[in-house]
């Protein structure tokens, strides 16, 4: 297993080179710019307080939390970090079954003495890996580099966020190994798993903004990651632990059983 | 003795396609077994059903005494694939996909092998020619001392010294116990390197044979052009038709043996001759008649 975990971190670690270098690098872009945007806050609040309740309910973003965990919940872990974390997972998941399978290269695999599941699992847990080297240099990598540049945050909100943000992208991996199962071609992965997010930040939006459709709200993977809350300081949310946790857990074992019965035509 | 491979009722079919329909052949061990068929007869897929790449939508495919697919991981130990396919890494180099292998197998490579073929196991296989990458899938193929290997369409896109290198490396294989079972569309290469054949068509075992009846059933067209005119009459012998007579020029249709034909038409002076193979739909109808 280490091997075959070895080999599949080899082969992605560009992509993970890249995306936790942004991840870092957007953290380091927020520390820097911190102090001009302090200068102006009030012109900023004046500005946000022009906008509808609504709106910045939907768009996750506290008008009342002006400091640098403010800036980082409304600009980076409201919008930028969900965003980033589902792009980077769903492209290791599409490349990792679906994506071998398109190019053939699964047949080194599976004519080799493993097993299907132990193929998948590899690559699971590769991806998982690769999850945890990104959440710790995108989100808990906030505490040294605030430390570093002399800015105020909350050691326990941070810790707080990193593991929801953790258990979104556990999330995420699951979902996509599961549609990665089930496809031949990566694209249509991340089609899938694109529409799928797409309609759920919809409905959260939605939830948001009409209260007849409040209860859309827990359709949707994006209500249960509320950075803005967590670094204003509310608990962390446990149906957002159970759901993650759940919903990560049951398309990873979904997709672990279509791949080990699927045909695999190369 | 038991065959190395069973294949008993085999029916893969995808939806309305029957791309594989009760197939039924085995595979004796310690021999050469060609799997012959033309483009879409179903070779590809029964070898994906060995290899348990596809799941049989019925029938059973037993391999050294194991199920296909329930013993799918202790049998791959004992088996090498060759696909006709590139299964390879671009941006891996040889000795990558080498040391992949052999950490999972347990086994050394066979650096005779690798010397043999001439490959650089160094350089990343995108940068390789296809013969190159047909060598270091030669190589993954026979990695680990498998007792049998299995090869689809081994020798596509391969330069004629190469295939002759593959022919001999097989050879050898087969002297040393290990079974080959290798698919084909091409029925001279067959008769090189084959000791018994099946033929599919269609998704169906059409012929299973020895290589010798099959000697015996194949078929030549020979074309001569003689320095006069001749009677085609006198070149009728057993087995042989006349397809074509004008003149000096001469096409015949030769089953089985020719060297008879071929002493006969020896006698006379002739400016050229050519023997070639009938192609594998007509040895098709030839062998089911």
């Amino acid at each position: 297993m280490t091997e075959l975990i070895r080999n599949s971190l080899r082969q992605r670690k560009t992509a993970i080179v890249a995306y936790c270098l942004a991840g870092l690098g957007l953290i380091l872009l927020y520390v820097a710019i911190y102090p001009s945007l302090q200068a102006q806050i009030g012109s900023y609040n004046q500005l946000v307080k022009a906008l509808p309740a609504t709106l910045l309910k939907a768009f996750g973003v506290n008008a009342t939390q002006t400091d640098f965990e403010g800036l980082l919940g409304t600009k980076q872990y409201g919008l930028v970090w969900p965003l980033l974390c589902i792009f980077y997972m769903v492209s290791l998941a599409g490349v990792a079954i679906a994506g071998e399978i398109e190019k053939t290269t699964i047949g080194l695999w599976l004519a080799a003495p493993l097993s299907r599941l132990k193929i998948y699992w590899s690559k699971f847990v590769t991806s998982l890996l690769a999850l945890v080297v990104f959440v710790l240099l995108s989100v808990l990598a906030v505490i040294p580099i605030a430390g570093l540049f002399k800015v105020h945050v909350t050691d326990a909100h941070i810790f707080a966020l990193t593991a929801i943000s953790f258990l979104f992208g556990f999330c995420i991996t699951g979902l996509a190994f599961f549609a990665s199962a089930i496809f031949s071609e990566k694209s249509r992965v991340y089609a899938t798993v694109g529409s799928v997010l797409l309609i759920m930040y919809v409905l959260n939006i939605l939830a948001a903004i009409s209260s007849n459709l409040v209860d859309l709200k827990y359709l949707s993977f994006f209500y249960y990651y509320n950075a803005s809350d967590l670094l204003a300081g509310q608990p962390i949310s446990h149906l957002g632990i159970l759901i993650f946790g759940l919903a990560g857990i049951v398309f990873g074992l979904a997709g672990a059983n279509i791949f080990k019965r699927r045909d695999i035509s190369i | 003795m038991k065959p190395a491979i069973k294949v008993q009722n085999l029916r893969k079919h995808f939806g309305s396609v029957k791309a594989v329909d009760g197939a039924t052949f085995d595979v004796p061990q310690g021999k050469v077994f060609g799997f012959l068929g033309p483009n879409g007869a179903g070779k590809t897929t029964t070898i994906q059903c060995l290899m348990d790449f596809i799941r049989p939508t019925s029938g059973t495919v037993t391999i050294l005494g194991l199920d296909a697919r329930n013993d799918s991981v202790e049998l791959k130990k004992k088996i090498g694939y060759l696909p006709s396919g590139s299964h390879v890494y671009d941006n891996w180099t040889g000795q990558q996909h080498i040391d992949f292998l052999t950490a999972i197998r347990g086994a050394s490579p066979d650096a005779r092998l690798i010397d043999r073929l001439g490959l650089n196991t160094g350089v990343r296989v995108k940068k390789l020619s296809s013969g190159n990458r047909q060598k270091l899938e030669i190589v993954l193929a026979f990695l680990g001392s498998p007792e049998l290997v299995i090869m689809d369409e081994p020798t596509r896109g391969l330069d004629p010294i190469l295939q002759n290198e593959l022919y001999k490396i097989i050879g050898e294989f087969k002297a040393g116990g290990g079974t080959v079972f290798m698919s084909s569309h091409n029925l001279p290469e067959v008769e090189k390197a084959c000791d018994s054949i099946a033929l599919i068509n269609g998704g169906k075992i059409v012929v299973e044979e020895t290589l010798q009846s099959l000697r015996a059933k194949s078929i030549h067209h020979i074309s001569v052009i003689f320095d006069k005119t001749v009677d085609p009459q006198k070149y009728l012998l057993p087995g042989v038709s006349l397809i074509h007579h004008s003149g000096h020029s001469l096409t015949l249709r030769a089953k089985g043996e020719i060297e008879p034909i071929m002493r006969l038409i020896c006698q006379q002076k002739f400016t050229e001759l050519e023997v070639a193979h009938a192609s594998l739909e007509e040895v098709f109808l030839e062998m089911t008649r």
